[in-house]
């Protein structure tokens, strides 16, 4: 089972992000990384009601995010097991896989 | 009550949210006994409080400073505005994150006419003191009045002319006496108003431009693309002065304990005598190695080396520093741990380890993932970057360097580009879309008009590991004509342009390149991380290419196959129009037939490159109208192959629109309606999962199919209902045994909300 986030139209944000950026509603590119609040909640709660259901399911997260560092983060601490990026971001993530491991371990 | 200003003997390391990098580090160096002038931070919560007051230092704040002043004053046994021993000091910026774009320093602040001239009599130094005066009237009336540098730098020229003198350093006291009172005019005129005399407002005035500097345009974009969101505040350190410029026993320097772009372990930096704070990185006079400093200041020297190894060995990373020499005493004004190149950054982590400082986890802790992406892509090369100025910048949307001529169609890409021609083109466009696909990949890079960082042409480069700048929006796109403006030139198909894809700059021209090097500590850096990590990592790849370029680069299986490209390649799209625009179950198996070698065939190819890891294939996803001809000529062509009028083939088409494709018939919805589409596709993923395993008995091949946009669990067994029975029958016939996954992806909110249902039916099938 896979994950995917969705918030607006990538193609046409454009249009509004500098009014956004200008006027401090966004501070940066909304679609770097996971909207942890909104979308990550989602993503939690079909986390969980999907392993409760089926404990031995695989999880993974495709898409963007899944090469960015912060993004990676929050999915390992939501429990997914795999996150899969475009091909040049791989070393990244495995790097920031790694990263987001030992911040949860010492926490 | 909130305490809102800290000396520097109150505070530590790690207080950088409170005190920014450059006060905790201060009050770290002076915690452990390093030469540092002392002085005191205002915090990032008095910058935050400035902007709640509406842009002002609240009354409570001020007077917390002035406490300071005094405690500072006591502590140097100087004071500001004194006749007999007054206090200088320096205001500089100071984020929790290093942050270029902000106000920077000013130096000398509690100077004015009475002081300069107790300061000229005291120290018998009248040049000196002269010298400092004007500096400070110049950074002054910059930064805080933002009255440009120019007028100044004019007025120095001038002066440096009229003396017949090449440096700053020729000019005598009269000179710069006579400079300073020029600046005080020039100043008076600009502003209308008198050059502040009292040390006070003029430290106040400093402290204001500190915080408003944090919401300048450029400390903005810099945020924006650094992820510091603009909550945090920048602090604000006040500092006694230590003086590089009071004559050749003096000078100052930037140092660093190891090489930023190497990694190497050394000193590294430069230094110049009888100079004062930017002199250095400014350019004036060309500053000397820092090992030269050995010769000049031996003492100062000895002890800088010391402090080096002191702070090394107390961060236990490389240090980045800025230091004075006064009188051959050293005072050491920053350290911080010094910005590097990835290279350099592994390298560091992998010393630092072998050094015993640092294990393994913290060194993988040490690197920041984003830049490895530098080190896997061609670049330009550095110096021939720095001679060239930009002619735009769109978005950085995928890594690398490329040059090439102007085509703006994806067909002339093609013709002339990787596969046609061989000529490096760079395609140029308003922006891409799947049709663009195979013109993208014949082009050296990819330059956009439209569209953000996750545009089609961003994401598609990025996955085909092309270099793309996107969403340019200074170009001036005149696609039927073939040409766009720029920077004020116009620029046709076939002129050359280079654009990097990790800058967004765009340069006229070619520009050289070189190679990514993949030194050895990258792989024993990755070797680390694998050990340490939980999380599987897989790729997103379409194409046999990508997957292998992934699996080079260690992803450990597919983890989104779109299959769409394999029904737009041009053997295969005459087909799939005809499928679609077929009345009855049978012709439209009869179209699917001839696509299923075709697409059992990548598959295969992608399950080689993989090498036996896990491969997630996602069935056909968008609209139907995205694949059905616009132009009446294929349509024409299209009504032939079917025996149908073209008017017929037309109403199809139209009849294909939709008021909102995204949400419209698209995902499992196709399947639900042409369940004969899943059931090809269904065959030639596991008939393509048997010829390989029957090619490698040490490989264990589970395929993984993928149903998409499911939102109701119905849909999606209704679906999976059609890939099991075909999948079970393809396997029987085969007389094999295998394994294979069925699951969907959660993309609508209703399947989030739902995915405890939708669970049930994800299998692992035998």
């Amino acid at each position: 089972m896979k994950l995917l986030k969705k918030r607006f139209s990538r193609d046409d944000a454009g249009k509004f992000l500098p009014a956004y950026y200008d006027k401090k509603i966004y501070e940066e590119d909304p679609f770097k990384t996971l909207d942890q609040k909104g979308v990550g909640k989602l993503i939690k709660m079909a986390v969980e009601l999907g392993k409760k259901e089926r404990p031995d399911i695989t999880l993974g997260v495709c898409g963007e995010t899944g090469g960015d560092p912060k993004s990676i983060e929050f999915y390992n601490n939501v429990g997914l097991d795999y996150v899969s990026c475009s091909p040049f971001r791989v070393p990244v993530a495995r790097l920031a896989a790694a990263q987001a491991a030992i911040k949860a371990k010492k926490n | 009550m909130k305490k809102y200003v800290y000396l520097f003997t109150e505070g530590n390391a790690n207080m950088r949210e409170l005190l920014g990098g450059k006060g905790a580090n201060l009050a770290e160096m002076t915690n452990i006994g390093l030469p540092v002038p002392q002085g005191f931070t205002i915090t990032t919560e008095a910058c935050t409080k400035y902007y709640e007051d509406g842009r002002e230092i609240s009354k409570e704040i001020q007077a917390e400073i002035d406490k300071n002043i005094k405690e500072m004053e006591k502590i140097t046994g100087k004071k500001f505005g004194d006749k007999e021993n007054p206090l200088l000091v320096s205001v500089r910026s100071g984020a929790r994150a290093s942050m270029p774009g902000m106000m920077d320093t000013i130096l000398n602040l509690g100077l004015n006419e009475e002081v300069v001239e107790v300061l000229a009599k005291k120290s018998n130094n009248p040049r000196w003191a002269w010298d400092c005066y004007r500096r400070f009237i110049q950074m002054y009336s910059d930064v805080v009045m933002e009255v440009g540098k120019k007028y100044f730098e004019e007025l120095i020229d001038k002066m440096k002319a009229k003396k017949g003198v090449k440096q700053d350093v020729e000019l005598d006291a009269d000179d710069l006496k006579e400079l300073a009172m020029e600046f005080k005019k020039e100043y008076k005129t600009k502003i209308g108003k008198d050059f502040p005399t009292d040390p006070k407002e003029q430290l106040m005035g400093a402290i204001k431009a500190v915080f408003r500097s944090w919401d300048n345009p450029r400390a903005n974009v810099y945020r924006r693309d650094n992820d510091i969101p603009y909550s945090w505040g920048t602090a604000v350190n006040v500092q006694a002065m230590a003086f590089g410029n009071m004559g050749d026993d003096c000078g100052t320097g930037v140092a660093f304990t190891r090489d930023p772009a190497t990694g190497e372990k050394g000193l590294f930096g430069e230094f110049l005598t009888n100079a004062q704070g930017e002199d250095v990185v400014a350019g004036v006079r060309t500053p000397m190695h820092i090992t030269e400093m050995e010769e000049k200041f031996p003492e100062a020297f000895k002890d800088f080396k010391k402090v080096c190894k002191i702070l090394e060995e107390h961060y236990r990373d490389m240090q980045d520093m800025e230091f004075t020499v006064e009188h051959g005493k050293l005072y050491m004004l920053q350290t911080r741990n010094g910005k590097r190149t990835a290279q350099a950054a592994l390298k560091i982590a992998c010393d630092l380890v072998d050094e015993g400082m640092r294990s393994e986890e913290e060194a993988v802790l040490m690197i920041d993932p984003r830049n490895l992406d530098t080190l896997l892509h061609p670049q330009f090369d550095a110096k021939a970057v720095k001679a060239i100025k930009p002619i735009g910048k769109g978005l950085g949307a995928s890594p690398g360097a490329a040059s090439g001529k102007i085509v703006f169609t994806a067909d002339d890409a093609e013709k002339q580009g990787i596969g046609g021609k061989g000529e490096k083109v760079i395609l140029v466009r308003l922006e891409t879309s799947p049709e663009d696909i195979t013109g993208m990949k014949a082009a050296q890079g990819i330059l956009t008009v439209r569209g953000g960082m996750t545009s089609h042409a961003a994401v598609v480069a990025r996955g085909m590991g092309t270099c793309c700048v996107s969403g340019c929006g200074d170009i001036a796109m005149d696609e039927k004509n073939k040409k766009f403006t720029l920077a004020g030139k116009t620029f046709h198909e076939g002129d050359v342009i280079s654009i990097d894809g990790s800058t967004g700059n765009i340069y006229d021209g070619e520009v050289p390149t070189v190679d990514a090097k993949i030194a050895g500590e990258f792989g024993r850096v990755m070797e680390w991380a694998d050990k340490y990590r939980r999380l599987s990592v897989r790729t997103n790849a379409d194409t046999p290419k990508d997957a292998k370029k992934a699996r080079e680069l260690g992803a450990e299986g597919i983890g989104l196959c779109r299959t769409e490209h394999m029904f737009f390649a041009p053997d295969r799209i005459a087909a799939f129009r005809e499928m679609i625009c077929s009345d009855t179950v049978e012709a439209r198996k009869k179209a699917l037939d001839k696509i299923l070698p075709f697409q059992q065939g990548d598959f295969e190819q992608l399950y080689e490159a993989l090498e036996g890891t896990p491969v997630v294939i996602r069935y056909l996803d968008p609209p139907l109208h995205e694949f059905v001809p616009t132009e009446e000529k294929e349509q024409k062509l299209l009504a032939k192959n079917l025996g149908k009028s073209l008017k017929e083939i037309q109403d199809i088409v139209a009849s294909l629109h939709e008021f909102n494709p995204m949400m419209g018939h698209r995902g499992c919805r196709l399947a639900v309606t042409y369940p004969e589409i899943a059931e090809m596709q269904t065959r030639a993923v596991i008939r393509a999962a048997i010829n390989v395993q029957k090619k490698h008995k040490d490989w264990n091949m589970v395929p993984e199919i993928m149903i998409p946009l499911v939102g109701e669990i119905k849909e999606l067994k209704y679906v999976k209902d059609v890939v099991v029975k075909t999948a079970d029958e393809e396997i029987a016939n085969a007389k094999v045994k295998m394994h294979y996954q069925v699951g969907t992806m959660i993309e609508i909110p209703r399947a989030a909300l739902t995915a405890d249902e939708i669970a049930k039916e994800a299998i692992l099938k035998r």
